[in-house]
């Protein structure tokens, strides 16, 4: 009986050592939490240019060259915060658009509160995103703009790029979802026979928290106890504690979803599928993917349990565009704008997309704004008043 | 005892017993009350001795009150039902516990009994329900009703988050086991020794792939759907409950600020076609 008994002799004094080793380790964190850490995220510097409502446009202050000239407007997702795309140094999609010579704008959809729960997707594409482009338009004296889409984003994106053709100079989205049929995919499998009328009259808004919820259940496993443990494996590292809570203030920070514009996502996408099948109706007009003709970049990853590529690839055969391209990345959801390997993939990818496009674009910005812009009358044509003969109103 | 002793106990004769005896002892107690009290109310309330006989011989089928049984009678009857119902729900979970394999194959989640919560669904549907839904009379029967509603609705609300979170737990728990064995082994000497590190990615192995397992059966998405119906439901009726209190206090109701807020979008919303309008004149 001598083997086995070594065995749990080993088996023990493995368990001891690694009790020393925790002591050892959580005396190096109590010393590291004790010293100030570098949390903050969205540090990149900007200036709000334009608000509306509860949403603002952000413009990021470049500090060489604008080597693109058509700006870049990002709309992110109304899930989660667009801060993800600047969230820390060396890591940061914004940064490196910059660096690559961008002249970026990016949407702020802020936190939506009871009075916004009647808000559609109408609202937000043909309304604020309307807006926002007609702004920028003006500002920049671009005859078009860029359109960069961010998962739900991307959507909206998707919606605008149909209805506002002449707008839009290139079309670029990001782990968006188009195509909602499909099995892959925990939300397409759950939402399909949710009964969403009930849940959006019980709640108006949709509750962040709730959705935090939703999203830590499509993997218990990794999201609730692994991902801590691992934390907790590395927190006497000063730069992977940073890190770590950075996301951390990302992952959880979750506006409310205004209740129309999520009852509407879920009934006319996630369950009839309506934009890939040419039938969704935004603003009394039909959202034709075939109208979308300028050219579109449609990047998704391989790995994304929320987007997979079943839902996110194949939009260049839907699009009316001679130059479409799917580009397919090995990483997942998030990992595609925050992990160090992507950001050398992603960014130049994006930027080599505009430049070369940008280029052959000039010519259309020269001639100014294009049809449908709302053309406010200058000061100075304004008809002067009328002089009465001595007497005045 | 033939048969298993779990399974073959029935309670419902323990339950008449008690009701009976509590019920003889409530009557010894009115009646004496209604002889000692029955001199003084003689002097003070013409007919309240005409009365206190009426009530003492309404057993003998006469008077104007139905029986002194008849509140022991009704409420022996609710319990009973409630005894069974409830003592059915036991003997189904104690067959369920008593049948239930735990090989190392794990839950074979693709079909899931639902076991106690149907029989407790089935039992709240057949009895309980129906006094919530019973119409109330009176000048409270709004608030009655409000009332039911938000009950009923906590009811089933608590029984549909309780199941999903059994639901959810199942995982947890068969992936344990799974390490418990394997543990053994190792302490047996049958496996080598492995670090806690490695046992643990394990184990994380074992819980995601259970995990991925349940979350995309189809009995995990009914049920999770029936919960988030519940709590929609829940969440409704008891707003509308509280409604009643807010507008006593003079505070507005959410209803009343969603109305505010309908015609305030509907108002800004026509506001900026006008304004887009005649922009293009």
């Amino acid at each position: 009986m001598t083997e086995p008994k070594h065995r749990l002799d080993q088996f023990l004094k493995e368990i001891g050592r690694e009790a020393q080793e925790l002591q050892a380790r959580a005396q190096r964190v109590m010393n590291l939490m004790e010293k100030p850490l570098e949390t903050e995220i969205g540090s990149t510097p900007y200036e709000v240019v334009y608000q509306e409502d509860r949403i603002r446009l952000k413009h990021y202050k470049a500090d060489g060259e604008r080597k693109i000239k058509t700006p870049l407007l990002i709309v992110y997702a109304l899930i989660n915060r667009e801060t993800m795309l600047d969230l820390q140094p060396g890591r940061s999609v914004v940064r490196s658009l910059l660096d690559a010579g961008v002249d970026l704008y990016m949407i702020d959809w802020g936190y939506p509160t009871r009075k916004d729960r009647f808000l559609t997707i109408e609202d937000h594409v043909c309304g604020y995103m309307d807006n926002v482009v007609e702004f920028i338009r003006r500002r920049s004296g671009s005859g078009q703009v860029n359109l960069m889409g961010v998962c739900m984003g991307g959507t909206f994106s998707v919606m605008y790029a149909s209805l506002f053709p002449e707008k839009i100079r290139n079309l670029i989205t990001t782990v968006s979802p188009t195509n909602f049929d499909t099995d892959k995919g925990l939300l397409h499998l759950w939402v399909r026979g949710l009964n969403v009328d009930r849940l959006v009259d019980a709640c108006g808004n949709i509750p962040g928290d709730m959705m935090n919820f939703g999203f830590l259940l499509l993997n218990p496993a990794r999201l609730m106890i692994d991902k801590y443990v691992g934390f907790l494996d590395n927190a006497d590292k000063k730069e992977f504690v940073e890190n770590f809570y950075r996301m951390e203030k990302w992952i959880f920070d979750s506006p409310d979803v205004p209740g129309e514009t999520f009852r509407e996502f879920l009934k006319d996408l996630y369950q009839k599928n309506l934009l890939i099948k040419n039938e969704l109706v935004l603003g009394g007009k039909r959202v034709d993917l075939k109208k979308i003709t300028m050219p579109v970049l449609n990047i998704y990853g391989r790995f994304d349990h929320l987007v997979p590529p079943e839902a996110a690839g194949g939009l260049h055969e839907h699009v009316g565009s001679k130059d479409a391209e799917d580009f397919c990345m090995e990483t997942g959801h998030i990992g595609i704008f925050v992990s160090g390997k992507a950001q050398k993939e992603l960014v130049p990818k994006i930027a080599g997309f505009l430049a070369k496009r940008d280029a052959a674009g000039k010519a259309a910005a020269r001639k100014g704004p294009g049809p449908g812009t709302t053309k406010r009358k200058p000061r100075s044509t304004q008809k002067p008043k009328k002089k009465s003969g001595g007497k005045t109103r | 005892m033939t048969g298993n002793p779990y399974t073959s106990f029935d309670p419902t004769s323990l339950m008449q017993g008690w009701m009976k005896t509590a019920t003889e002892n409530w009557q010894e107690t009115a009646k004496s009350w209604l002889e000692s009290s029955q001199g003084k109310a003689a002097t003070e309330f013409p007919g309240a001795d005409l009365l206190g006989r009426m009530f003492r011989e309404s057993g003998a089928g006469g008077g104007l009150f139905p029986g002194e049984n008849l509140a022991p009678q009704v409420g022996l009857k609710m319990a009973e039902i409630w005894w069974k119902g409830i003592s059915s729900l036991q003997q189904a979970y104690m067959k369920q516990a008593v049948g239930q394999s735990f090989g190392p194959e794990g839950f074979p989640f693709a079909g899931i009994d639902p076991g106690a919560f149907k029989a407790w669904t089935d039992l709240y549907e057949r009895e309980a329900s129906n006094q919530f839904r019973m119409p109330p009379m009176g000048i409270t029967r709004e608030h009655q009703e409000r009332t039911n509603r938000v009950m009923e609705a906590f009811t089933r609300v608590q029984s549909a988050m309780t199941q999903f979170l059994y639901l959810t737990s199942l995982p947890m728990e068969k992936s344990l086991r799974g390490m418990r064995e394997e543990l053994s082994t190792i302490v047996k000497g049958e496996m080598p020794a492995e670090e806690f590190k490695a046992l643990y990615r394990k184990w994380v192995g074992i819980l995601e792939e259970k995990y991925m397992a349940l979350l995309k059966s189809k009995e995990y998405i009914e049920v999770m759907n029936k919960a988030i119906d519940a709590f929609g439901a829940f969440k409704s009726a008891r707003t509308q409950w509280m409604e009643e209190y807010l507008k006593m206090m003079a505070v507005p109701t959410q209803r009343e600020m969603d109305d505010v807020y309908r015609d305030l979008y509907n108002l800004k919303k026509e506001v900026k076609e006008l304004r887009k309008a005649l922009e293009k004149r």
